[in-house]
């Protein structure tokens, strides 16, 4: 069983004249629970995958298939629609809102679609999942970048996704804060959600069940396992 | 966020919390539209309120006509059956008025003044000191700066032309539109006036329309091809007051305009601004499911909730402005007009909307922002 999947997806970006293809017909299967770290040099068009698969941008050819559906036939409303019900994000910079708890912050993505007289309750379970229960009511800069990526990836969680999606979800952290991120990470592949990261760390492909090398808009098929 | 106003409104809890985050630009942002509608409201009172408090002043001098002695007649004062003519073209109460001079000694002096005769002062001037009796037959009103000059009160005696007479009341200062010049004059009840010259008629209409449509009938049934009744009223007075008033209040919502599309502007820059800081954390809102159109509301939200905040202190402020103008011009706190509560609503209008309208490219402009193009920087 395949969650997200692209299929020979090309994606070139035109800049006046010139077009920079970014990827060159690259398909990748995703499933469920697996943790898999996508790995490669800057530019080699890592990011625009993920991108992708996050259904952030579209392919120029080829296809991103999500639980078999292709994204292309979606409308620009059904597309957000399914990132909401079954993609989640982790950013490297968390982009926590200021002003709102980390109970709100987790919240917020249910906020307007959802249940939401619940919403604050299940946030705050969330929050206790990522070892972050007696930081409920703390705001952003009352909180360490650990505990902000931790509250970041509640946050993912909290509409239930299949799929996490993580640019480099530990660069900003030092390697012991960021061994707990990967914990939590791995504690949800355990209930069938996917992790999908783009990184440079080499902590993370040691932990990931599955390194894809990119090189150069290809999959590099020696960086990987 | 987390109360019932959040469950309820999310995108304003959403739209309170990131004003919130500015709070000196927020503030001043507000700033702005608040002075915008107080120059607005204030500034469309203050003219309501300064047409009004002229009309009251002018109210009974408008709605009279006068009737003085025209260039072919040969006398100075009207003949009994002249005034008789007025009386019967007019279809409203008509004050004749004796003039006459005499030699009027005080206290403090003696004086060469003027002296007027009618039959109800009370209708054209008042007592400042003392009272004008009902049935007036005796004792004299001596105007405001003539009791000044020759030092008399009420009660004292005042000897005019050799009779005495008690001062039974000491006038107001003539107004701005006194029908009755009474400043440095002793007015006499009728039958204790020597002179019978009529030196003016004074016709009493209900209103301004009225007394300009009686002067009209008077001209043209007093006089043929000799002007021998010189009437007048205030009909072109009133019309050039009118329009000068209303030039002072089309310049005054004019400025209050301009300020307030100042205020538009920096709602604007606020908001751009906002937009352009924000840029990742809304990309991050579309990409964890956001719609283009949440994005739209709640950055209209935003630029809305200042302007309505702005708008209504702005409008509190302007009925505060509006009493202490009322209280200087009409007397009165509570006169609001409805001039000036139609400037005051549109104050509050023009701001809320104006806002509005200024969050409507910034917001366009977050909304559409591509997630993938707003999260790389």
């Amino acid at each position: 069983m395949v969650v997200l999947s692209t299929v020979d997806a090309v994606k070139e970006y035109t800049r006046g004249s010139s077009t920079l293809r970014a990827l060159k017909g690259v398909s990748l299967d995703i499933e469920p629970g697996e943790f898999v770290a996508i790995v490669g040099p800057s530019g080699s068009g890592k990011s625009t995958l993920l991108n992708l698969l996050g259904l952030l941008d579209e392919p120029t050819t080829g296809a991103v298939r999500v639980d078999g559906t292709d994204a292309s036939d979606l409308s620009d409303r059904e597309r957000t629609r399914t990132r909401r019900e079954t993609i989640g994000f982790v950013f490297q910079d968390f982009y926590l809102l200021p002003t709102l708890s980390a109970r709100e912050n987790v919240a917020v993505p249910a906020f307007l679609h959802g249940d939401r007289r619940t919403v604050l309750d299940r946030a705050g379970d969330l929050l206790g999942r990522v070892g972050l229960a007696d930081r409920l009511t703390h705001t952003p800069d009352e909180l360490s970048g650990g505990q902000k990526q931790r509250v970041a990836i509640a946050r993912a969680m909290i509409n239930r996704p299949t799929v996490l999606l993580a640019d480099e979800p530990t660069g900003n952290l030092d390697r012991e804060t960021g061994a707990q991120v990967l914990d939590v990470f791995g504690e949800f592949t355990t209930e069938d959600v996917a992790v999908v990261t783009v990184t440079h760390d080499e902590q993370v492909t040691e932990y990931a069940e599955r390194t894809v090398g990119m090189l150069d808009g290809v999959l590099d098929l020696e960086a990987g396992d | 966020m987390d109360g019932w106003l959040g469950r309820r409104f999310p995108i304003a809890a959403l739209a309170w919390q990131n004003l919130t985050r500015q709070r000196a630009r927020s503030v001043l942002a507000m700033a702005g539209i608040t002075i915008g509608v107080l120059a607005i409201a204030s500034l469309g009172m203050f003219g309501a309120t300064l047409e009004l408090s002229f009309q009251q002043s002018f109210q009974d001098s408008a709605s009279s006509v006068f009737v003085t002695p025209g260039e072919d007649l040969e006398a100075d004062a009207f003949e009994p059956e002249q005034v008789a003519a007025v009386e019967r073209y007019a279809d409203a109460p008509v004050y004749p008025v004796k003039f006459g001079s005499a030699n009027v000694t005080a206290v403090g002096g003696t004086d060469q003044v003027g002296l007027r005769s009618l039959s109800d002062p009370g209708e054209f001037t008042a007592a400042e000191r003392g009272r004008i009796p009902d049935a007036w037959r005796s004792g004299v009103l001596v105007g405001n700066t003539l009791a000044d000059d020759l030092d008399v009160r009420v009660g004292d005696s005042l000897r005019v032309d050799g009779r005495t007479f008690r001062v039974v009341a000491v006038l107001e200062p003539d107004g701005q539109a006194s029908l009755l010049s009474t400043e440095n004059a002793v007015l006499l009840p009728e039958r204790r006036m020597q002179s019978t010259d009529v030196g003016q008629v004074i016709v009493r209409a209900d209103s301004p329309p009225a007394a300009f449509e009686l002067a009209e009938r008077l001209r043209t049934e007093l006089n043929d091809r000799k002007v021998r009744y010189d009437v007048q009223d205030f009909e072109a007075a009133i019309q050039q007051f009118n329009e000068q008033i209303g030039l002072i209040r089309t310049f005054l919502i004019g400025v209050g305009a301009i300020s307030l599309l100042v205020a538009a502007v920096s709602i604007l820059n606020v908001m751009l601004m906002s937009t352009i800081e924000r840029k990742g954390e809304i990309g991050v809102l579309r990409a964890v499911g956001y719609y283009k159109r949440d994005i739209l509301r709640l950055m209209l939200t935003e630029a809305a909730l200042l302007g309505l905040l702005g708008a209504t202190i702005g409008l509190g402020l302007s009925v505060l402005m509006g009493m202490v103008i009322n209280q200087q011009l009409l007397g009165d706190p509570l006169a609001f007009t409805g001039a000036a509560v139609t400037s005051t609503v549109q104050g509050f209008l023009f701001g809320t909307i104006a806002s509005l309208l200024s969050g409507v490219y910034p917001a366009w402009k977050a909304a559409n922002a591509r997630p993938v193009e707003a999260l790389r920087d």
